[in-house]
């Protein structure tokens, strides 16, 4: 294995909170090359998150969320999963096809380059601006002296 | 890794899981008649009917009890990964047990149901070499079923089902409504006989 449980973490990460239409866009031909086989088709359930008040105090359920996850073999003969939140088995189906494609030691850097670093970098920049609108809006508070003593 | 040891489960998880469903109704309610049940593939030597019927029915709540033939690395995965079924060591804590006639655990001491819920029982799914509706070999044991579901009579043959299986099912030891569910498979092949139906060799 050529990578850390840490960068696939993250490549998978990327690829579950990437635009479908972005991925879908940049990742078209790079998936074309290859061939999958379908070991779990994309389907779409229910999973409960949970959380932890201040995260360490006791556990308690948030709620739940619509999850589609989806598991393929590629032709380099890796196994690729894919789960993202919503419904959109496509975007399911790709990111567990790339997952597949980035474990591979050749395919995965220019992988890295042509699809998650652009991704990354809308992320980034998506969040930027967010940052942004929100900071024009960002009113600083002072007190002056009141003179009580 | 596991990962090298998965096979594709059902294509369509949710049509295929009900028309297999379906399938195993059909063959439950009329014992003795044979239909097919391929939705998944099989595994090593477990027919793609066996693989079928176990994927549309266990879940995390059914303890799953395997012969060794069947109890081979790849199946273990397979039935872990797209099922999520535990498996057991010990045959009298199954919901379902699969296996061959030869390979068949003590039927008597297996799970029955209790008189309050007869459900809770076994379902054995016994894999055989040869499954017909007519002789059609010198080998086969001609069985003749009657009750639930069969107008008059209905003739099943099977292939070496083994003396433990046999006796089982002519001398039924558990009490009705107590009492064990057989689903015989044989490659794409499925036939039932539940416990309401009685059973003769002819």
């Amino acid at each position: 294995m050529s990578f850390t449980t840490q960068q696939r973490q993250h490549w998978m990460s990327v690829l579950a909170h990437a635009p479908t239409a972005e991925l879908l866009r940049l990742s078209d031909t790079a998936v074309q090359e290859f061939s999958f086989e379908m070991i779990r088709a994309p389907e779409i359930g229910l999973t409960q998150v949970r959380a932890r008040m201040g995260n360490s105090g006791d556990q308690f359920n948030l709620g739940d969320m619509t999850l589609t996850r989806c598991v393929v073999r590629s032709s380099l003969n890796t196994v690729g999963y894919g789960y993202i939140g919503g419904r959109n088995k496509a975007h399911a189906q790709r990111a567990a096809e790339l997952d597949a494609l980035l474990q591979d030691v050749q395919m995965g850097e220019a992988l890295m380059d042509r699809v998650i670093r652009p991704i990354e970098a809308l992320q980034r920049q998506a969040r930027a601006e967010q940052q942004q609108q929100t900071d024009v809006t960002r009113v600083d508070f002072f007190t002056l002296v009141r003179g009580e003593d | 890794m596991t990962d090298a040891l998965l096979k594709p489960g059902f294509s369509q998880p949710v049509a295929d899981a009900q028309q297999a469903f379906r399938v195993l109704l059909k063959v439950m309610s009329e014992p003795g008649v044979i239909r097919q049940l391929q939705q998944a593939e099989g595994i090593e030597c477990l027919a793609p009917a066996g693989m079928t019927a176990l994927l549309a029915l266990c879940d995390q709540t059914t303890p799953i009890w395997l012969a060794p033939v069947f109890n081979s690395a790849a199946i273990r995965t397979n039935l872990n990964f797209h099922a999520g079924a535990p498996l057991v060591s010990d045959a009298q804590q199954a919901d379902f047990v699969l296996s061959v006639a030869g390979e068949l655990p003590p039927l008597e001491q297996l799970k029955a149901g209790e008189p309050e819920y007869p459900d809770r029982s076994c379902t054995l799914i016994v894999q055989l070499e040869q499954l017909e509706d007519t002789p059609a070999g010198a080998e086969l044991v001609e069985l003749e079923l009657s009750g639930p579901g069969i107008p008059g009579r209905r003739r099943l043959c099977v292939s070496h089902p083994g003396a433990d299986l046999l006796s089982y099912l002519t001398e039924r030891p558990h009490p009705f409504p107590l009492g064990l569910d057989l689903i015989l498979v044989c490659g794409e092949r499925v036939t039932a006989i539940p416990r309401t139906t009685d059973v003769e060799v002819i």
